[in-house]
């Protein structure tokens, strides 16, 4: 073959599979009106890619069949009647009349107990030390799971307010309970989130350089404080990140960087922190860190001893998220990433 | 068909607040049989291939949860079944260093296609054997960009290559094939 005709094909190439770029584009329509007959490479490439597109559907709903028999206990679906998630389960009218005839109950016992406590004017604060994670229900029945080092504050008969107001200072994720009408607001120092039924992770530490909102499920729309005619709607794997110049506060009226990102998978800040709503489930979450700089994290989390001579292993790189797994299971599940063998001796894991 | 796989963050997503039937089928339905089928071209056995696949699957329903993180699925289901693969190969020859390139990889067209006027039968054999002429590499890199739709960084991901190795890889079939077309139809 000529050279013209060779570079045609190798800018085809490029163009049938979507990777030319548009100087490429531009040369090739130079050269096929330069050299006509090649416009014959182009024709049966196309025809080359389209071998073998036939509609295998069939194929595949039987294939799909065999497997849910053959894996029957491991494939343990949720059936649609019995959805994990605790916002479908409070829209079911038998629930809201339950919770009806609980607050009814729960308002009588405050009544009859806490009579001498004006109720308006009780502020409960939850609190999670340094190192600690809690977990707990409001009166409207969202879950929230505090961070370490984090205060959440609410009136105790928010039930009988407008809103739902809560105050955050450090880290918590809501699995806010749906209520159409009395939306439910979290105020951090930065920024305020108003939102109607979802989940939403929420970061916003005194000390942080970030503030950080990560959706999940349903819509929110957050304002930042100071600056309220501004108004951001997230999308479910939004995240909203609010940048300050000076770590001490931020300064509305400078340049305060705001991004409303996709959650990117895995995005390490520093060691302590654990990214987005990992760290409510005790994961151990790492992107493309090299075998060497996993070690002595697998080290710590495990509390174990491991020994890696080799340079070519150590260089191998994961992406990952551990959870109850132990050393083992997790370095079986590295395997299925990259091959390497690895042996158990007493206290020590040695990597070969 | 790249359509399908743009769905795949949607229906993970699905899938791992749900952990509903139709979520993990419609994620079945997507990369069951390109899991398969890349299986299929290191071990060349259709049950092995078969096994390696539901076993993807039945990994990415028990990570369900986690794959929220992952950047790209249809990627990690692939390094999934290519490691598979080569444990299998690993366990069947006794040979521990079995990598990729070692392997005999076999080519094909997916089989079955109605038959096209312009590439009848003779000349996709011809097509085949002259993919099947290239080492190990290509052929894979051929095949995923051809059926699994993926760009060239992703293929670079699942075989642990560089982004240019894949572009001369891709390029080096596509002349193989140019060759023979211009043989078959007296191009000039």
């Amino acid at each position: 073959m000529v050279t013209h005709e060779k570079r045609i094909v190798e800018l085809l190439t490029r163009k049938i599979s979507g990777e030319a770029t548009p100087e490429e584009l531009g040369e090739l329509s130079y050269l096929l009106s330069k050299y006509p007959d090649a416009v014959y490479y182009e024709a049966l490439l196309d025809q080359v890619w389209d071998l073998g597109k036939r509609d295998e559907s069939d194929e595949v709903q039987e294939a799909y069949e065999k497997h849910k028999l053959k894996y029957k206990t491991e494939l343990d679906f949720v059936q649609d009647g019995e959805k994990r998630s605790l916002v479908s389960f409070i829209q079911r009218p038998v629930f809201a009349y339950a919770m009806l005839v609980c607050i009814l109950i729960a308002s009588s016992l405050y009544y009859f107990n806490f009579r001498q406590f004006k109720h308006k004017d009780v502020r409960v604060d939850i609190i999670a030390g340094k190192g600690i994670r809690k977990e707990v229900k409001l009166p409207d029945g969202t879950l929230v799971r505090l961070n370490g080092d984090s205060k959440l504050s609410y009136d105790l008969d928010m039930q009988s307010q407008k809103q739902r107001n809560v105050l955050l200072t450090g880290e918590a994720f809501f699995k806010v309970a749906h209520d159409k009408k009395r939306p439910f607001i979290v105020k951090t120092d930065k920024v305020a989130i108003k939102v109607l039924g979802t989940e939403f992770n929420v970061r916003d530490y005194p000390g942080d350089k970030e503030s950080e909102t990560t959706l999940i499920q349903g819509s929110i729309e957050l304002t930042i404080n100071g600056r309220t005619e501004q108004k951001f709607i997230l999308k479910p794997s939004e995240k909203l990140a609010l940048v300050k110049e000076d770590s001490q506060k931020v300064d509305l009226n400078h340049s305060s960087v705001l991004m409303i990102n996709n959650i990117s998978p895995l995005k390490l800040g520093n060691e302590e922190y654990i990214e987005e709503i990992s760290w409510t489930e005790n994961k151990f979450v790492f992107q493309n860190e090299t075998m060497e700089d996993l070690i002595p994290r697998l080290e710590r989390w495990y509390n174990v001893k491991i020994v890696l001579n080799d340079p070519l292993i150590k260089s191998f790189r994961f992406t990952g998220v551990f959870v109850n797994e132990n050393i083992l299971q997790a370095l079986e599940a590295m395997q299925l990433i990259k091959s390497f063998n690895y042996e158990q001796k007493e206290n020590e894991i040695k990597i070969y | 068909m790249k359509d399908r796989f743009n769905q795949l963050p949607e229906i993970v997503s699905r899938l791992a607040l749900s952990g509903c039937e139709q979520a993990y089928r419609e994620l079945f339905n997507i990369l069951y049989l390109p899991s398969k089928k890349f299986s299929f071209c290191i071990l060349k056995s259709n049950e092995e291939a078969e096994e390696v696949a539901e076993d993807v699957m039945i990994t990415l329903w028990k990570q369900r949860e986690s794959l929220l993180k992952i950047n790209n699925v249809h990627v990690y289901a692939l390094v999934i079944a290519k490691n598979l693969s080569l444990n299998i190969l690993r366990k069947n020859s006794r040979n521990k260093t079995a990598s990729i390139d070692d392997v005999d990889i076999n080519f094909f067209f997916d089989s079955s296609s109605p038959e096209q006027i312009i590439i009848d039968n003779e000349l996709k054999q011809r097509l085949e054997r002259a993919i099947q002429g290239l080492p190990p590499k290509c052929q894979l890199v051929f095949k995923l960009a051809k059926e699994n739709n993926l760009s060239y960084k992703e293929i670079a991901e699942v075989l642990s290559i560089s982004v240019k190795t894949v572009d001369a890889h891709l390029v080096a079939a596509t002349q193989k094939l140019a060759l023979i077309f211009k043989a078959e139809f007296q191009i000039k």
